[in-house]
């Protein structure tokens, strides 16, 4: 005869359960699966970590920055993985077939114009002084405004889009004098 | 057609390159850092796209984390206090209707005794004082030194037409004075 399910073990698992569905969600929302992680593994090993937490202090108080730092070392240690199996040379692979940079397939010409424009920007983007150049770098990966001015330590959202504004102008300008037409952001 | 989207290109520069050594902590902590860690931590998700959207991927999950640590937060005070047990603890409707139970006894008992003690009182008013002293204690009636019977009192009272007639039968022979010789 089995014993009967302990309530506060089920409601647990439910929340777990719940939370792990929605860290999975996200994960897919933001692309992270494009980065060579399963986003169910991570789920699977968030959802271990957080009871292996829960058993070694039971009693103590759970803050959500710990859940937080559950979920971002979860994460960064499947993106570590996904790195090292990608360094790792696939023997089918043909040495001289174009380079793959993440966006999908594209034919050769426009790989080959894409990567020429690419080398532009990173050269560009060296120029321009550091301050400058992360404003303009966190921006050109999606964050708001608001979230620069918290990251970068500036003053406001305002201060962070003239900031931004200034950089992506200059940028632009470096990137037309060295005939690579004009750009958008 | 040529992509001219600097956004898409600056992005596709910097994927799949070697990730920059960054700790959960750090990125989770974010606002709280120092400067100098937190340049240092901006030119990190400058220069990956994977940890950006890991970033922003953290900000949108922080209301779910939130939630989540409060309930487990809730669960475990249940637990350190085993009296406080949810499953062995009636609902809140329950609660209040047990005592509704208690509440009502205990009401007809108060208005029992408040009903007593004004009949009592009521009674007591009708008798008077005197007949509630006479009546209060029924031993008192059996104590002699405060009767007006005693003979000591013979002379005044009620009493004293009936001493003065055992007088004359001769009744009294102790107290009895005869100046006649």
């Amino acid at each position: 005869m089995s014993n009967p399910p302990d309530p506060a073990h089920a409601r647990l698992e439910e929340l777990f359960r719940t939370y792990g569905a929605r860290v999975r969600g996200m994960l897919t929302t933001y692309g992270l699966d494009k980065y060579g992680i399963d986003p169910a593994d991570v789920e699977q090993e968030v959802r271990i970590r957080l009871w292996k937490a829960l058993e070694r202090d039971r009693f103590g108080a759970f803050h959500a920055s710990y859940v937080q730092r559950v979920v971002a070392s979860t994460v960064i240690d499947a993106l570590r993985r996904a790195e090292v199996r990608a360094a790792e040379p696939l023997p089918e692979e043909d040495e001289d077939s174009p380079v793959d940079l993440g966006e999908g397939s594209v034919g050769p010409e426009q790989s080959a114009g894409d990567v020429e424009r690419m080398q532009g920007i990173e050269r560009c983007m060296n120029e321009i002084p550091e301050r400058r150049r992360v404003v303009v770098a966190l921006h050109l990966q999606g964050f708001s405004l608001q979230e620069i001015a918290d990251l970068a330590g500036i003053a406001s959202a305002e201060a962070a889009r003239k900031l931004v504004s200034r950089g992506l102008e200059e940028l632009k300008g470096r990137l037309r004098e060295l005939g690579y037409g004009d750009f958008d952001d | 057609m040529n992509e001219m989207s600097l956004s898409r290109l600056y992005r596709r520069l910097v994927t799949g390159r070697p990730q920059p050594a960054l700790d959960a902590a750090e990125l989770v902590d974010a606002g709280d850092i120092s400067e100098s860690r937190r340049d240092a931590l901006a030119a990190k998700l400058a220069s990956s796209t994977e940890y950006a959207d890991l970033t922003r991927m953290l900000r949108a999950l922080q209301p779910a984390s939130q939630t989540l640590a409060e309930h487990l937060t809730a669960e475990r005070r249940v637990a350190a206090h085993p009296a406080r047990a949810r499953d062995l603890r009636p609902a809140a409707g329950a609660r209040r209707s047990q005592t509704r139970h208690l509440r009502w006894v205990g009401a007809m008992a108060a208005c029992l005794a408040v009903a007593l003690g004004l009949w009592s009182g009521h009674t007591d008013r009708q008798r008077g004082p005197a007949e509630v002293a006479a009546t209060a204690k029924p031993a008192a009636l059996g104590d002699r030194i405060f009767t007006t019977r005693d003979a000591i009192f013979a002379s005044s009272g009620e009493n004293a037409h009936h001493h003065q007639r055992e007088a004359k039968r001769g009744g009294d022979e102790l107290f009895h004075a005869n100046f006649s010789g």
